[in-house]
Parts: structure tokens; sequence; C-alpha cells
């Protein structure tokens, strides 16, 4: 296509704007904290000027936007079939595509200014010439690998370095349809998605046959939009939620693993010399995010109907320039809208480029400058953390990488500065050890002489005179003989309610000391997250369920267990969690992620001799052979299960039941009373 | 009397008679030196004409034949006055105006003015519009005591609209604007909208009434700026005539609305609607389900006043310069601290609470003596001028420590003694030293036995905000007559201690009807309960107002936390420092805190702009330690990331504030990315906002700068 005739008179014709108001930005702006949870931060995008118009004709339901090598932006001005080249300023530069397109709603153009359109109804991707004329249309691909009943209904294209195009299809599921630059021949589809099987789809697709497999319809969710680098690196946005947002490499493997994604992504733009990634969902909820996949900001410009400027309906593009100027392009609301980033949000941009390459020192500074402005930017925290590392200041880098939530980075700073303690002082705790081990030994030659620890044993064997210290001593036993242990708790009264409890508060002492003071390397809980009756629900609820559960089932297969021996059989199972708990909190403050196969070999040790704790006893306390206690555990937890099932049931019962009479009395009251 | 009534309006008439742009069906009835007032009797429409230039601005749309749409739209159009009323048949709103609704008018004319007996006969609703003209404008008024309702059970006033179309526009046929009072002023161009703009701006006057409607704002949005200032403006560009609006009472009740062409209408128009009466719907449960149930009255008498500008003065820092002098007639700034020097704000937080493994701890950001030694690095540094404010000083802190009931200074920031020495040694110094005071909130789940001293909405749920933290997730409201027992508490304390000033927060901002027990209260009772607790408080103690509604003005020494934006709807082309003009030279302002900018540099020049002084929020320990409380918003706050910069902003804000000092300003106007500021002193204040270097009025002016050059230059 040809540019129109007049075009030369519509050239410098200005566009419908909206200026700028000064730096009144309608939503909140968001970063990573620390524990990776979103926090508020400065306004990283102001809203810039709006364009509605451009010549004399308004934008109509515009669906497709790319930003050229030279600044000029190309909109697929769909309701208006057209494609238009304008300025960021808002001047008019070029039409093409008048009465040759049907339903232009993707855009690219390439080193050569060649101008691909995604024709949607037309069924083609058009090429023009940067003269407006049409060089070359590509129609649906008559390859026998393409499918034969997938549609060829392009919606967005982009073309690599080698001419190479791909392609998004309406109604077309297999991924990006890859197009050969020469003779536009069918090279294969792109990255496909996957589908979505869930555990349920897993047991359908075992049980079911052939037919019923058909109507489940189990296929990939389309892509929405896609971007490509400088690199021939291709971005691709969908609804699915595990892959919104991927980029994919040469072989079509995703090589991005964002740390935040948004849900139902619609477009996505790279700036190009930082590979800085900009993802835009369909109600204007903006994320930016490093090349690493790090988050650096979040903000939703949605218009919820106040019309505040800046936000938006429906976006269907985005570009990004080279200063970071975001272009959005809203369908509903016909209109290209620029967001200016802030010297905030430069500032980040400018010691991002230095982290990236690998300056840590020279990116310092800025960093410094973003933590004054907000000392919670996790990314900003890493970066001086990496800096005083590299500087040798460890002490400093765990600080800052602390605060940054880096856990690697705080184990590799960790490790650095526990070396050099223990070049200083392992000498001297050595020699400490020794001293003490001679002291002991010491101490015992003196006694066998002299007997002058006999009133320490006495006492110590007074203590154990008393029942409760005794039942407590006793629950050890079960350590070493499950079997007597059994007897002494089932036949001999070797345990009472008071120490079964002793043991579950000190078990419950070690899950929450486990939960909020594990080191930082170890700890899953957000700082300062203390829940502890809930904790406390939890533990002593679970404990108590399955107890009157097993109590429950034991009857019912005959055990000879009552209450009062399965619930101190249970309780001094946990036994080893009490014990080896305690260590592995310890350790957790004092190993890297080096020696953590330390700490998981603990666990295993302490909860899998728990589990045999609990089989044992339960089989003992009931007298039963090991099938049957397996089965009757096996049991135990699901009547726990359905117990507890009941409990929510009979809850949101009540709950509706309580909503209803309180609906009916105040509808009472209001239409009849007041 | 009566002779000479006669001879005034035969006069009137006489001059009247010669108006070219006034049609024959409306008669001159009021005028002063600079202005005649036509009205139309039948739709009770008024121009108003300049004596001048003959330039007009009619209540009424002047080409009829651009009147397009349903009957509502036609009423707005012609009749100058709307009202709406509820019918208690089936609760809902209904309009009646003065050309669809069956209705009896009589005129009463006075020596300058005359009184309209407007009775709708539908509803049976009638009141009287009184209007008089001086030198000072128009003043319209509808005495409460002037409504009658025959039968209220039936139909009662819901709203009151007066001369809603009064300046209105065509599409883009007058050049001109319209100025809302959101946030610190913008402006609306008369231009053709080409209907992209299709949603009104509708707000109340002094915020949104959380106890009749609570709005949920997303989490995602920045709140929507309160209107302070209860006026609303409009100016004809090229005619060089506009009005400023001041609504002198009924303001709690007031809503501005704002429609540029293409929202309903083609027409550009701006009112104040006056609610006396409202609907709503009551929930019935935790469902959907809801009867429509009507609040309470609302008793004001309804007082506008239009101050027409013409020439030079119909401009936007005309119109701020008429708000000035009408707030300085009447005595909107008899306590301000006029005489205090320049200087800058600093706040201190001094205590948060965050959760612990059993129950809650208290987190420290600034100790009392902390805050001493901050305060003499200060001025070590040479920033000598400071009103310092301390956050969160009670026991428990800012959020744990609310409802505030009496002077407790918390231990862990070092006692009451601590506090006292930081303040003597402030006051040393020569700084302004003041305790911040929020007698609104009540954090129930700290001091749940306060559960009935609640304030709760017309729903009969909690009135709360929503608070975004990891400890509590409501601060609920006061009712006012516990506020003020608490103040009458911190303030006679707090000046046995030797303190002299407290900072206000929370009610200075906050207005709405209510309900107690049952039992209805309006926002007329809070206005006058907020109004005397901060009188009281000010009759014995310097009183400074955090982001103040216009009424409690006249009792505050000085006003903080000012809004520097409107709230950027897209109907909104301008910001222009309205606020700060009207204030400029009167009382001394401070703005939002700076530490949350995204530019700096911006920032200092927007004070340079609008003469506000500058504000801080600093701490003594990492704003780190507040991620696990309530204030996690206050992200960038210690004091050693500062001390720098502020050290730099005084010195310069110092210089430029010698030459505006005591001045007002008299105009502002945008070329380009630069402004002009012209004080009354002669002094002109020149920024450029751009990011290039910029001439204007013969000075070269680098990106990103200023210019102060004053008369004798």
């Amino acid at each position: 296509m040809k540019r129109i005739a007049a075009f030369a008179l519509i050239l410098l014709l200005t566009a419908l704007c909206v200026p700028a108001l000064a730096a009144v930005a309608p939503y909140r702006t968001y970063t990573v904290g620390s524990d990776g949870s979103y926090v508020e931060t400065q306004t990283a995008y102001e809203p810039g000027e709006t364009f509605l118009k451009y010549g004399d004709k308004k934008l109509k339901q515009p669906e497709g936007l790319f930003l050229a090598a030279n600044g000029h932006l190309y909109i697929a001005d769909t309701g208006n079939k057209r494609v238009i080249e304008v300025t960021a300023q808002g001047e008019l530069i070029a039409i093409y595509g008048v009465k040759k397109l049907d339903s232009p709603t993707g855009v690219f153009v390439d080193e050569q200014m060649r101008v691909y359109v995604a024709d949607r109804t037309g069924k083609k991707v058009v090429v023009f010439s940067p003269s407006g004329e049409i060089v070359r249309e590509y129609t649906r691909p008559d390859h026998p690998l393409y499918g034969q009943n997938n549609p060829f209904k392009p919606t967005k294209v982009v073309v690599d370095k080698r001419g190479n195009l791909y392609v998004l299809s309406e109604g077309n599921t297999n991924g990006v349809i890859q197009l050969a630059a020469a003779d536009g021949d069918f090279l294969g589809y792109y990255g496909p998605n996957t589908t979505n099987v869930s555990v349920f789809t897993a047991i359908k697709q075992l049980l079911f046959n052939e037919d019923l497999l058909k109507d489940m319809n189990i296929i990939p969710v389309s892509l929405n939009n896609l971007a490509i680098d400088g690199k021939g690196l291709v971005y691709t946005v969908s609804d699915k939620v595990s892959d919104e947002l991927r980029r994919l490499n040469v072989a079509g493997r995703n090589t991005l693993t964002p740390q935040k994604a948004l849900s139902a992504n619609n477009a996505v733009a790279v700036h190009d010399a930082s590979g800085t990634v900009f993802t835009v969902n369909t109600s204007g909820e903006i994320m930016e995010l490093c090349s690493d996949g790090s988050m650096m900001f979040r903000f939703n410009a949605y218009d919820a109907g106040e019309q505040r400027g800046g936000t938006f309906r429906t976006v269907s593009g985005l570009a990004v320039g080279e200063d970071f100027t975001l272009y959005v392009l809203d369908k509903d609301n016909a209109s290209l809208t620029a967001l200016h980033p802030t010297r905030y949000a430069d500032q980040i941009h400018e010691a991002l480029q230095l982290f990236r390459d690998g300056r840590y020192a020279q990116a310092k500074e800025p960093w410094l400058e973003v933590l004054r402005m907000n000392s919670l930017f996790s990314y900003a925290n890493i970066g001086i953390g990496n800096a005083l590392y590299r500087e040798g200041d460890f002490a400093g880098a765990l600080r800052y990488y602390e605060i940054g939530g880096y856990k690697t980075g705080y184990s590799n700073a960790y490790w650095k500065i526990r070396s050099q303690w223990l070049n200083r002082y392992l000498g001297i705790f050595v020699i400490a050890l020794v001293a003490a081990a001679a002291l002991c030994a010491a101490l015992k030659a003196i006694d066998r002489k002299t007997r002058i620890l006999s009133p320490a044993r006495r006492v110590i064997g007074r203590l154990w005179n008393v029942k409760i210290l005794r039942e407590m001593k006793y629950s050890l036993y079960l350590l070493r003989n499950p079997y007597d242990a059994c007897y002494g708790i089932r036949r001999e009264g070797k345990s009472s309610y008071l120490s079964a409890f002793i043991v579950l508060i000190l078990f419950f002492a070690c899950v929450v000391t486990r939960k909020y003071y594990s080191g930082f390397l170890f700890n899953n809980t957000a700082e300062g997250a203390f829940e502890l009756p809930m904790d406390a629900a939890l533990v002593f609820g679970a404990f108590l369920l399955c107890a009157f559960s097993g109590y429950l089932v034991g009857n019912v297969m005959s055990g000879e267990a009552r209450f009062r021996d399965l619930f101190a059989g249970l309780a001094y199972s946990l036994i080893p969690l009490v014990i080896f708990q305690p260590i592995v909190l310890l350790l957790t403050n004092v190993l890297t992620y080096n020696e953590r196969a330390f700490i998981t070999l603990l666990n295993i040790v302490g909860y899998g001799w728990t589990v045999v704790l609990i089989v044992t006893t339960v089989k003992y306390l009931n007298n039963f052979s090991f099938r049957r206690a397996f089965i009757m555990i096996f049991w135990t937890l699901f009547t726990a299960l359905i117990i507890a099932a009941l409990i929510f049931v009979v809850y949101s019962f009540s709950v509706q039941l309580i909503d209803f009479v309180t609906t009916l009395y105040r509808e009472a009251v209001y239409r009849f009373v007041l | 009397m009566l002779i000479a009534v006669f001879i005034g309006l035969l006069a009137i008439c006489a001059s009247g008679a010669a108006a070219e742009n006034v049609p024959d069906a409306y008669r001159a009835a009021a005028e002063n030196s600079a202005y005649t007032l036509y009205l139309r009797e039948d739709t009770f429409s008024i121009i108003i004409e300049s004596k001048a230039t003959g330039e007009t601005l009619w209540s009424a749309v002047r080409d009829e034949s651009k009147i397009k749409g349903s009957d509502t739209w036609k009423g707005y159009f012609g009749s100058g006055i709307i009202l709406e009323y509820i019918t208690g048949e089936t609760q809902s709103g209904v309009q009646a105006d003065l050309i669809n609704s069956p209705h009896e008018i009589a005129y009463r004319y006075t020596e300058n003015g005359f009184d309209a007996d407007i009775s709708f006969t539908e509803p049976g609703i009638s009141l009287t519009v009184s209007i008089e003209m001086d030198d000072g404008g128009i003043h319209v008024t509808v005495p409460h005591d002037s409504i009658i309702e025959t039968d209220s059970a039936a139909n009662t006033l819901g709203a009151l609209i007066l001369f809603p179309f009064l300046g209105n526009t065509y599409l883009g046929e007058t050049a001109g604007y319209m100025m809302i009072p959101d946030g610190q002023g913008v402006l609306v161009y008369l231009n053709d909208k080409e209907k992209r703009v299709t949603t009104p701006y509708v707000q109340p006057v002094y915020g949104n009434k959380s106890g009749v409607s609570p709005v949920t704002i997303a989490d995602y949005s920045t709140p929507i700026e309160n209107i302070l200032m209860p006026v609303y403006g409009m100016v004809h560009t090229d005619e060089k005539i506009g009005f400023l609006c001041v609504i002198e009472d009924g303001d709690h009740a007031a809503d501005i609305l704002v429609y540029p062409n293409g929202a309903r209408t083609n027409f550009n128009w701006i009112a104040a609607r006056f609610t006396y009466n409202m609907l709503y719907k009551q929930p019935l449960g935790p469902s959907s389900a809801s009867v429509s149930k009507r609040a309470g009255a609302r008793a004001f008498d309804l007082k506008l006043h239009f101050l027409p500008a013409e020439g030079e003065n119909a401009h936007y820092a005309g119109l701020a310069s008429a708000y000035r002098a009408w707030l300085a007639d009447n005595g909107f700034f008899k306590r301000a601290d006029a005489s205090r020097a320049y200087d800058f704000r600093v706040d201190f937080l001094g205590l948060e609470r965050e959760k612990a493994l059993l129950g809650k701890k208290d987190v420290v950001m600034t100790t009392f003596e902390q805050a001493e030694t901050i305060l003499n690095a200060l001025a070590e540094a040479g920033v000598s001028g400071l009103s310092v404010g301390y956050r969160g000083w009670q026991t428990g802190g800012i959020t744990a420590g609310l409802p505030l009931s009496g002077y407790t200074p918390a231990s862990s920031l070092g006692g009451a003694g601590a506090l006292n020495a930081l303040r003597e040694r402030a006051e040393a110094m020569g700084m302004r030293f003041a305790l911040e005071a929020d007698f609104r909130s009540l954090n129930l789940q700290e001091s749940p036995t306060l559960n009935y001293s609640c304030m709760e909405r017309i729903t009969s749920e909690e009135v709360y905000e929503t608070m975004s933290g990891m400890l509590y997730d409501r601060m609920y409201t006061l009712l006012p007559e516990k506020s003020l027992e608490n103040a009458k508490n911190v303030v006679s304390a707090a000046r046995r201690e030797g303190m002299n000033g407290l900072s206000l927060a929370g009610i200075t901002s906050f207005m709405t009807d209510y309900k107690h027990n049952g039992d209805f209260y309006s926002a007329d009772t809070l206005k006058a309960s907020y109004l005397a607790l901060v009188r009281s408080a000010a009759d014995q103690i310097g009183v400074e107002l955090g982001a103040p509604n216009a009424y409690l003005w006249p009792e505050g020494a000085a006003l903080y936390d000012l809004p520097m934006h409107g709230s950027g709807f897209l109907m909104e082309e301008e910001e222009i420092p309205f606020l700060s003009i009207a204030l400029s030279g009167m009382i001394p302002c401070y703005s939002e805190y700076m530490n949350f900018q995204s530019d700096s540099d911006e920032w200092l020049l927007r004070h340079i702009e609008q003469g506000i002084r500058p504000s801080f929020l600093l701490t003594w320990a990492d704003s780190v330690h507040l991620r696990n409380t309530n204030s996690k918003n206050m992200y960038s706050t210690q004091y050693t990331l500062f001390d720098e910069l502020i050290a730099d902003w005084y010195a310069r804000l110092a210089e430029v504030y010698k030459a505006i000092e005591g001045a007002s300003i008299l105009r502002h106007d945008r070329t380009g990315t630069c402004t002009r500021v012209r004080w009354s002193n002669g002094t002109t204040v020149y920024i450029n906002y751009g990011d290039a270097d910029a001439r204007i009025d013969g000075f070269d002016l680098p990106q990103m700068s200023y210019k102060v050059v004053r008369a004798d230059e």
C-alpha cells in the first residue's frame, strides 16, 4: 500500500492531545520488600500526554503498538482499518493500509523500516515498504504440520534479524507460528504453551476412555502478545498463571523466571539496552522486571470509572522508549498515553545498568541514593550488599543482604565472617574445650577419692522420686525400648496426662522457636509475623484431634488402648523432635547454605524417629500387629479429616443461619418499626 | 424606606435598560459600583453584567437553540434553582425546577436586591431565596427557617442547587476555565473535550462523609484530595470576566459539581449542591439485601457569596486574591502567627508498635533525647528556623496510643522529663515545639472497652478507616463529645507541663453525619463540635492545624500538611497553587512531607513557586524498623539520610523567602515550562520546570532552576 495521495497535506497535523498535569500519579507504586512482599515506594512513572486523535481522525479501538528504531510509534488503529506512524509528540507522519487492511491488530517495524501488519480478519500478515507499498503478504501456511483445522488469523507479529516471522493467531493455541523469511514456509510452532493439568485432570486422563477425554477439551492457554529484543529473544505473555511471561531462546525454551507476575498479561515491551521487561494486563496493571526476573515496580493504572489521568480501561499495547518512557495504548479509551519515568526511577535504572555491568562499586552511590528515598527497596539493599561484599566489608554486606532478603548473598557473606571468626578464635576455642575436658576428668578423679559430688547426687536422686519428674524421665525410656515403655504406660500407670501435656508443651515450644527464631537463612516465616494463638490452636488442636480419632478408630478395631494411654503414647513419641529441634535451631543460626545437609539430616532423623515411635506406640498400646497399626493410623487420619470437615461445615451452616435470622430481623425492624 | 427602595429600583431599571447584551426578559434587580444584576422573574435566572465592559455571565443557557436533552437537563439549562426532594412513598429522589415543575414565585424587592418566595406545589415545599448586592459581591441566602414542607412525611427537601449554570459555556465556544478546589486547586479549560471526559467531578466539600457513604479506595489508587476550601470559580478569559463563589454557610453539606462538556451535556458548568436530607441503603445483613431509608435532616442557612471579577482580576490568581481578602475580612487569620519568621517543619516519629511472640512490643524510632541531638545538629548546620512537631510521643505510640486521652509521654522515649527538656532546648534555640494530637482516632483493638465511644455510620456499623500494616486493620472514630473531653484533658495537662503548642490532626480533615445509640447526628453537629474543640484548645495553647478544612482556619496559628497537587482527574488540565496564593502572606503554611517524593528538585521548585514551607518526617532509627508496624508506609525517615539536604534547602530557600517575606502573591502565570510569580512587594520569582534552558522576561533560566528578581533590581 502506498501512502495516501494527500499524505503530504496531513503531515504535521497536530493531534488531539491532553496535556500532562504536573506529577500527579493516580496510582500507588509498589516494589518488593525484604520478605518478598510488596512495599509501597515513590512514584516511578508519572502520567504524561494523552493522544486521542492524529490528523483529522480519532483513534478507534486501537489494538497494536510498536516503537521503531527511528523513535516513531506505529499504531494499529484497528477500528479505522489502518496503521499510523506518529511521533511521540503527536505528529502524524504516515498512514499505511487504507482500504487494504481489514482488522489490523499487530504491528512491527524491522531494521529496514518495513512495516509488518497482522491483519486478523484479513487472515494475513501484510508487509509495507517504508514508502507505504505492499511488498509481501503472508497467508495461511499449507504445511501439514500446521494442522488441518488450525486457523490463521494473525493478531500479533514480530520479526527477528534473519527476517523470520513470529505470528500469533486467534484460535490457534499451539504457540507462536514461525514463518521463514524467504518463502514464508511454516517452520513450526515456537515455544508452545503447556496445558494446565491438575491432579484431578491427571486422574481423569488415567481413567477416561478416548471419547470422554475428547470432551475434557484440554487445550493450552493461548498467547496474548509477544515482543522481541535485539538479541532475538522472544517474549510472550498469556493468561496462564505459570506462563504469564516467558522469554524464549532460539530453541523456544523459557529463560526467565519472574519474581512476581501479573495475571492476564495483555502486552509486553522490552527495553533493549538493559533487557528490562514491562508487562501490562488488560486492566492497566503495569509491572517492570529486571532482565534477571526481579521485580522493580508495579502499579495499577486501572480506571475504575473516576477518569483520572494516566489510568486505562483496556490496555492493548505497550512500548518503551530508550529513556524508559512507557507508551500505553488503550483500546476502550482509544488513546495513547505516555508515562514518564521519575527521577527516582531514573536513579534505579542507572544503578541497575552499573549493577548489570558488574560495576558494583560504582553502583553503590546510586543505590545509596535509592535507599535514601526508600530504605525498604530490596534490590537496592542487595546492590549495596554486593558492593560491600566486593570491598570485603562482609558484616556490612550481611546487613544489607538481610534487609534485601537475599539469602544466597547472606550465606556467602556469613560464611566469610564465620571463617574469619574461626581463624581468629579456633585456637582459643580448642584450648577451652581441652581445658573443660581436663576439668571434668579432674573433678571425676577427685570425686572418686573424696565423694565430693555425693550431696548433688542425693539431690538428683530425690528429684527422681517426684512423680511428675519420674514420669518425664520415663518418657525417654520410650526412645530406647518402645515395647517396654508402652507396657509401662498401658499396664503400670507410668504416665499421666500432666507429663504428656508437659511433653506437648515442650514440643510446642520447639515448633514456635524453630518457626520464629531460626537463623535468617533457614527461616521461612516473615519477620514480625507472630501468630502464636494460631500456632497453639494448630499444634494442640491437631494433636487432640488425632488422639481422639485414634481412640475412636482403636475402639472400633478392638484395640486395647485407653484414651489416656494413647494421649501419653503419642505425646511421648514427639520426644525425638523435642530433642533434635533445639539442635537444629542452634545450627540454623550458625550454618550457611554450604552445610545445610546437616540440618536436613537432623530433620530426617528427628521426624523419622517420631514416625517410628508413633507406629510402634499405636501397635503396642493396642496390642496390634504392624499391619493393623498402619491400617489404624490410616483410618485415624481419615477420621480426623472427616471431623475437621464436619466442624467446618457446621461452622459454615451456623454463619449462614445467623445471617438469615439477622437479615430477617433487620428487615422487619427497618421496614415496619424504624 | 419604601420610597427609597422604589427610587433605587427606578435608577437600576434606568441604567439596566441600556444594556445591549441582556434580553428584555431580564430586568435590572440590583447593582454595585462595577456590576449590574439582572433577573428573569419566571425562571429565577440571573445575568451579571460588567458596567465597564458590558460583558456578562448568565445563569441560564444564552442560546436556547442549543438546548437538547431530557426535561431534567432542560431544568438545569434554564432554572435558577434546582430542588431535589425525597418522596416518602417510594423513598426516592425527584427533581423540581422552574421549567418543568408547577410552582409559584413571588418577589419582594429590597434596597439592593430581592427576596424570592418560591413554592413548588407538587411536593409542597417552599423556601425564600434572598439576594443582596454590594460592592463586596452578590450574597445569596436561603434561611433554614424559610424552608417549609407542608407534609414532610410525604415529601421532604433533599438537595438544593442555586444558579447551577452561572457562567455556563457551550463546548469550546468561549475561552476560559473552571476552577475546582481539588487539593491546591486545578483548572478545567472551557475547550471542546470531544467527548473525552464523560464523568463529572462530584466531590463533597471537606472530604468524603464516611459516616454516610464510605468510599473504599482501592489500595492501588492514591486517595482523592479533600476539598479544603469551599469555593469554586469560572473565568471567561477573552471577555475578561469571571466569578468566585464562596460557600459561606452550609459548606459542610455541599458538594462541588463540575460538568465539562461531554459529561452528560455539551455545556460547561460548575455549581454547589446542598444536601438537606439524604437517602441511603440500609443493608440487612452480610448479603446484598437492603432497604432504602431516609437519614435525618441537616439544618443550616445556605449562604453563597459570588465575587465577580473582571479585567486583570478575571484570572485564577485574581480569584485567589479575592478569596484571600474575603478570608481576611471574615477573621480567618485572627490567630495566625503572622510574625513567624521563615522556617521548616520537622516532625519526629517517636514510637510505634509491632507484634512480639507474646503480645506486642514497642518500636522506638526517636527518643526525646535523640530528637534533641538531631535539633542540635541541625542548628549547628545553620538550620535555626524550625517548627518542630512530635508524632507518636504518647504511651503506645502513633497507632497503639490512640485514643489520645491524656498527657502521657512514653517512658520508652524518655518520659515527661525528657520531653520537657527537649521542648525547652528547642525553644531556647528559637524553635517552635508542638506535640501532635489526633483526637479523632480510636484504636479499638487496643482499647476494646471504648466501643461505646465509637461513632457509627447511619447504617449502624462503626465509622472506621482501613489501615494497612501487620498489627491493626482498622482505625475507628471517636464521638465528638469524647474527642472534646480528651482534648480538654490533654490541653490542660500539656499546659501544666509547660507545652506551648499542639499540632491537631484527624479532626481537622474530617466531616460526616453519623449515628450513636440509634440517634442521627448531622454534619452540622460535628462541625460545631469540632469548631468548639479547636477553639477551646486555641484559647489555651498555640494550635497548628494539619490538612485543615477551611472552617477551622480562624483558630490556627499555622497550617501544615497542605496538599501540593490535585487529584489528577482527566478533566483537570492545569494545576494552580490557588490555596497557596490565597494564604500567602497571611498565615504560615507547610506542605506535605518531602520524604516520599520521587523528585526532590521538583519538590523544591514547587515550594519556591508557591511560597509554602517544606516539611520533613525524621527518625533516629532506620525506617526499616517500621516494616512490621502499621507505619510501614513511612519508608524513608532516618535523619542521616536528610540532614545534608535539609541544610542545603534551608540555605537556598532562606534567600528566596527573604525576598518575599510578609508579601502575598498577586499574579501567577505559566509560559511553557516556566512559571512567573509576582509578589505584592514587587518581587518576581521565575521557575523553570523544564529539562531544557529557557528564557523569560529577558532572564535566562537553566533547566530545573529558579530566579528571584527583587523590585529594585
